[in-house]
């Protein structure tokens, strides 16, 4: 693992769903074609793009939930078949359906304890004790570590998902959709947390969201996938502001001017006036 | 006159003497032809309340009324019997998830067909019979048309897990369709969406608010995917609607301090600007059932809470505004505080 090589490297990465051999020889479709890109270290990216264009899949495949058919994905300069404890720790996920990515049997505080005692060699009271840091970081009251997942609002588990992603203080955080469906304080507060990992400890994340805004704000870096090919892929602010293929210009059309476009001149007034806050 | 008129709903959830109020004496009046957005925070309670409202029974929860009337007419003072079917006839509603309220075992189109009005007994008999069978395919394709799908054939003969949740949603807003609804329930219909498919739903809403004059209410606990179409806005924290209004003015002036973080969140996300900057937050946490706070719910998180907040607000209503705080915010000062 040298130091100068990029945090995540995909080469010509193709995927698509194991299907029985006949269906395989006269259907071939490809979810992802031909997927190249690499981000560096420090760096967060978001991945939008409409439905059914594959982001859930990409997310999945660097996850390692999927295997790509074909092409590699490099972790830290090294495949996942090399160093396979690096993509479990550092690489973490945030399940899109937090009702079925929780185990209804178990206490949140096992659910939480469950990466820790798998990756780490910890003793019960500096579990307990990183498990209370990482249940405050996501705004969630400690008396939680005691119930179970049906107790639970669903905001709540959304939370507790995030902070069993958090808890290995990975490199990565991967979010399929998860950010977009809290609420906005939540999200404001997530979106904060964020990038104060970001900013203090160095985590990136790579989130798949409809929410321009919300990309403009967190990430570096913007990949545009249409039916599972990539078509611009580059620096968020430039895309977002000057937007180079007919993907892009029509989801920031829609997002933009059809989306917003009556509440902006009630609110006009209010977007010049509202003060820069200070955390 | 209000389509739907509730006084003090509560529900109660919980095993007996144990049971916690989440929602607290909430009234609610639904009005024909308009857009009603029930915002608030997970946990807040908007979903039971929906939940309520249709009177749905489950386990461990309890509801109680004080007044509860459907165009008029009192179904507190009625027969559970005959008080299910004017529900079930005039409101319907689309829970969360949409996998999970279609049945698994059916085709789409059989379960298109069982919510649409029953062919009569002597059609069935009939030489018609074929006529209408026809007609209630076509009417299924239109329904689906309706709420955005193009390739009905396959829809239509295919089962629920071989389509994906984008799919399933917009087949649960034709089934919800089909019944012809006064009112239409709808628990974060577009949460899921991309955003040409959320403009979809929400054009397909407002067509039929407009159009058919039915009374909508979504829950959204974003303000962001709704608030062009809405026309009211019902604020919910800690299971008590802390502010009601139209939209130009909640936007404008909003009143209660929560609603104003809200906006004032939105606001900034929204603004154009330097990158990577925080955006302002409520400290504090949502409240937990088990151990409310006396007086102002909201009290704890409040900057402008103040001795009087530890006695309970009560919901101050005039002509066109609706809060429940001691200090409202006054015109303007959404822009202007913190």
């Amino acid at each position: 693992m040298n130091s100068g090589d990029p945090l995540i490297r995909l080469s010509g990465v193709c995927y698509r769903e194991h299907s029985p051999w006949f269906s395989r020889l006269f259907r071939a479709e490809y979810i992802l074609k031909d997927i190249s890109f690499s981000l560096e270290d420090g760096e967060s990216m978001a991945v939008v793009g409409d439905e059914d264009s594959g982001k859930s899949e990409l997310i999945a495949l660097i996850a390692g939930l999927l295997e790509p058919t074909r092409g590699r994905i490099l972790y830290s300069g090294q495949t996942a078949a090399a160093n396979p404890r690096n993509r479990a720790r550092n690489f973490r996920m945030i399940f899109q359906d937090q009702e079925t990515s929780l185990n209804r049997k178990l206490r949140i505080r096992d659910i939480l304890q469950i990466p820790l005692l798998i990756n780490t060699g910890m003793d019960r009271r500096e579990r307990l004790e990183r498990i209370a840091d990482t249940l405050n970081l996501v705004d969630l009251p400690e008396s939680i570590a005691g119930r179970y997942p049906s107790e639970l609002s669903h905001g709540q588990m959304k939370r507790v998902s995030f902070a069993r992603a958090l808890i290995l203080n990975p490199r990565v955080i991967l979010a399929d959709k998860s950010i977009s469906s809290f609420d906005p304080n939540l999200r404001a507060h997530i979106c904060n947390m964020l990038l104060r990992l970001q900013k203090e400890r160095r985590i990136s994340s790579i989130i798949t969201t409809s929410d321009l805004d919300l990309v403009r704000n967190i990430s570096d870096r913007l990949l545009v996938l249409d039916r599972g090919e990539i078509v611009e892929f580059g620096d968020t602010r430039k895309i977002l502001s000057a937007p180079q293929s007919p993907t892009a210009t029509r989801l920031l059309m829609n997002y933009y001017n059809e989306y917003r476009c009556d509440a902006d001149h009630v609110l006009e007034r209010g977007r010049k006036a509202v003060k820069h806050h200070e955390f | 006159m209000a389509l739907l008129d509730i006084r003090n709903l509560s529900v109660r959830v919980g095993p007996g003497r144990d049971a916690l109020t989440v929602v607290d004496r909430i009234s609610l009046t639904v009005n024909e032809g308009r857009i009603l957005a029930l915002v608030g925070a997970s946990g807040s309670g908007k979903s039971l309340l929906m939940q309520a409202v249709m009177m749905l029974r489950r386990d461990n929860i309890s509801y109680s009324a004080d007044r509860f009337k459907l165009d008029g007419e009192d179904l507190l003072k009625i027969p559970s019997r005959k008080r299910r079917r004017i529900i079930g006839q005039n409101i319907s509603f689309i829970m969360q998830d949409p996998r999970q309220s279609l049945d698994p075992t059916m085709k789409i189109r059989d379960q298109i067909y069982e919510v649409m009005p029953r062919i009569p007994w002597y059609h069935v008999l009939s030489r018609l019979k074929n006529f209408f069978r026809r007609t209630r395919s076509k009417t299924a394709a239109a329904l689906l048309h309706r709420s955005g799908i193009r390739d009905h054939e396959r829809i239509l003969g295919s089962y629920p897990a071989q389509l994906s949740d984008v799919e399933c949603q917009k087949i649960m807003l034709a089934i919800a369709l089909a019944s012809k609804p006064r009112i239409l329930l709808l628990d974060e219909p577009v949460v899921n969406l991309e955003t040409a498919s959320r403009l979809q739903v929400l054009k397909l809403l407002d067509r039929c608010a407009k159009n058919d004059r039915t009374a909508v209410v979504v829950i959204c606990n974003d303000l962001a995917s709704v608030y062009n179409f809405a026309d009211e806005f019902a604020f919910m924290y800690a299971g008590q609607i802390v502010e009601r209004g139209s939209r130009d003015r909640i936007l404008n002036n909003p009143r209660h301090p929560y609603t104003a973080s809200l906006i004032r969140t939105m606001l900034e996300l929204g603004r154009n600007g330097r990158l990577k900057r925080y955006l302002p937050v409520l400290s504090g946490k949502h409240p937990d059932y088990r151990s409310m706070p006396v007086g102002c719910r909201f009290g704890a998180r409040c900057r402008r809470a103040r001795r009087e907040c530890n006695r309970e607000p009560e919901m101050i209503i005039s002509k066109n505004e609706q809060y429940r705080c001691h200090f409202p915010l006054e015109d303007g000062a959404l822009y202007e505080d913190e």
